[in-house]
């Protein structure tokens, strides 16, 4: 069968191929990398029947414009973003169209998959883009194009049905203690105070805006920061790291968002108010 | 607290989040033994640790299913079966970036800090924080100079820098705070081969000014 060619017309703010990410080589100094809403991937993956942990776009507020010269099979899931098309569901794209996908209205990220199975480079295992251009893969821009090898049509389609999820309700996120938790000033500010996330955010870390913190050491030794660290700077201010963010580090940890919590912090809009708990 | 011993060195261990592991030395130990231990523990791929990251003064793991302290106990030393290598680095000083922040603040002129550089060897303790950074023991304090105000939103691949008392390598194209004072003419990293990076823990590199 002829591979579908899917061509970037407009990149949209941040869009990016991510699978489930570089695991196993943190030791070299590998971030991750891979989605930050893990729930939304797989279940846009379900969906076009593409296998668990594989290639989506991860759309990152503001959608990109794609031309499709073939038909195609995709799911939208995750934010939700303006378009015509339904969210959650499996969608039959004809050929030579154009998808036009606007702002993510409710969360920050959507994810598209599109049913087959992807021809994209590989680096460590993963064909997520970085941050930075150390493996040669990247966001998207315009004029890239994506190919994907059709599966044949007896493979079956997920009929699983998926409700979408109101991220923009999520004013709370539970956290653990981080290694330097016990070194603040105020060991229970983190729960006391009102945190929102600054635009200048990316997907190595997202910068906290609210009151000034206090915590007895300004540096720590080099030691290892996992997705999810709360990290505090020597100005006051918080940051977590996120998938694309350095595997080790010299400020300190002062809290952790677990893993079944960050998918929730990762759909939170820029500069609205949130609480973490304890 | 728990421990546990790997080698002669005692161990603490303490959780970071639900699945990560940290094991901090209980006495002051050196900083290769730490270094040496991680590259034991990643290689010999133990059952349930499925990353090692080591940190200055400690080594976290994450943990899966399956793991079992004893592992660690009777881990075995990679450094007692093999030979440890000799490099000799060639730099191209002349496209060093920062050689005037450099002089300033080490009080000596470009070709006498160059040749101190180059007047003994580094060792290869750890590497990590981003892609293919590859951090060296062994600079002389004298030679130590601060790291940069802002950070330098790409640093060129193979840069040689220095940042507080450290002497490193970025391999790959990065941001960076370090001082530059020149490019590597080999690389020890290349994210195409398995594993990426040909030095071990402990092998010596002596760089060799470029004509």
């Amino acid at each position: 069968m002829k591979p579908l060619k899917i061509h970037i017309l407009k990149s949209g703010l941040y869009t990016s191929i991510q699978d489930q990410g570089r695991k196993k080589f943190s030791y070299f100094g590998i971030p991750v990398s891979g989605y930050l809403d893990e729930q939304a991937a797989n279940r846009a993956l379900a969906i076009v029947g593409n296998p668990k942990g594989s290639a989506v776009l991860e759309i990152n507020q503001l959608g990109p414009t794609l031309y499709f010269e073939e038909e195609a099979y995709i799911s939208l899931t995750g934010g939700t973003i303006d378009t015509e098309l339904q969210m959650n569901k499996g969608i039959h794209i004809p050929a030579k169209s154009i998808l036009k996908l606007g702002s993510v209205t409710n969360g920050m990220r959507t994810y598209l998959a599109i049913r087959g199975e992807w021809q994209v480079k590989q680096v460590f295992n993963s064909c997520s883009a970085f941050s930075y251009p150390s493996f040669g893969i990247q966001a998207l821009t315009k004029e890239d194009y994506i190919q994907i090898n059709p599966f044949d049509k007896n493979i079956k389609k997920s009929k699983e049905k998926f409700t979408s999820i109101d991220y923009n309700a999520i004013n709370r996120i539970s956290i653990l203690a981080g290694p330097e938790t016990d070194l603040l000033q105020d060991t229970t500010v983190l729960e006391t105070e009102t945190f929102r996330i600054s635009p200048h955010s990316n997907r190595m870390a997202a910068l906290l805006e609210s009151k000034t913190i206090v915590c007895k050491v300004k540096e720590i030794q080099s030691s290892a920061i996992i997705p999810g660290t709360i990290q505090l700077l020597p100005n006051g201010k918080l940051f977590v790291i996120l998938n694309d963010g350095q595997t080790t580090g010299g400020y300190p940890r002062i809290g952790l968002i677990p893993n079944e919590e960050l998918w929730k912090f990762n759909q939170i809009k820029p500069m609205k108010e949130f609480h973490f708990s304890r | 607290m728990h421990k546990i011993s790997i080698s002669e060195y005692s161990f603490s261990l303490h959780k970071y989040g639900s699945d990560w592991l940290m094991l901090k030395p209980v006495d002051v130990i050196p900083k290769l033994a730490i270094a040496t231990i991680a590259e034991s523990i990643y290689k010999q791929k133990i059952l349930g640790i499925q990353e090692v990251i080591c940190g200055v003064e400690d080594i976290s793991l994450m943990i899966s299913s399956g793991f079992n302290e004893k592992d660690l106990k009777s881990l075995k030393f990679q450094k007692n079966f093999r030979k440890i290598e000799s490099y000799n680095l060639v730099v191209d000083f002349e496209k060093g970036l920062d050689w005037e922040v450099i002089e300033k603040h080490s009080k000596l002129k470009k070709a006498d800090f160059i040749h101190q550089i180059c007047s003994k060897d580094f060792v290869f303790s750890m590497s990590g924080f981003l892609p293919g950074f590859i951090y060296l023991d062994g600079l002389e304090t004298g030679l130590g100079v601060p790291r940069k105000e802002m950070v330098r939103p790409l640093v060129p691949a193979n840069s040689l820098g220095i940042g507080g008392s450290q002497i490193g390598i970025y391999t790959m194209p990065s941001p960076g705070g370090w001082n530059l004072i020149g490019e590597c003419q080999h690389s020890f990293f290349d994210p195409n081969t398995t594993p990426p990076l040909s030095l071990q823990v402990g092998d010596k590199i002596k760089f060799i000014p470029k004509k």
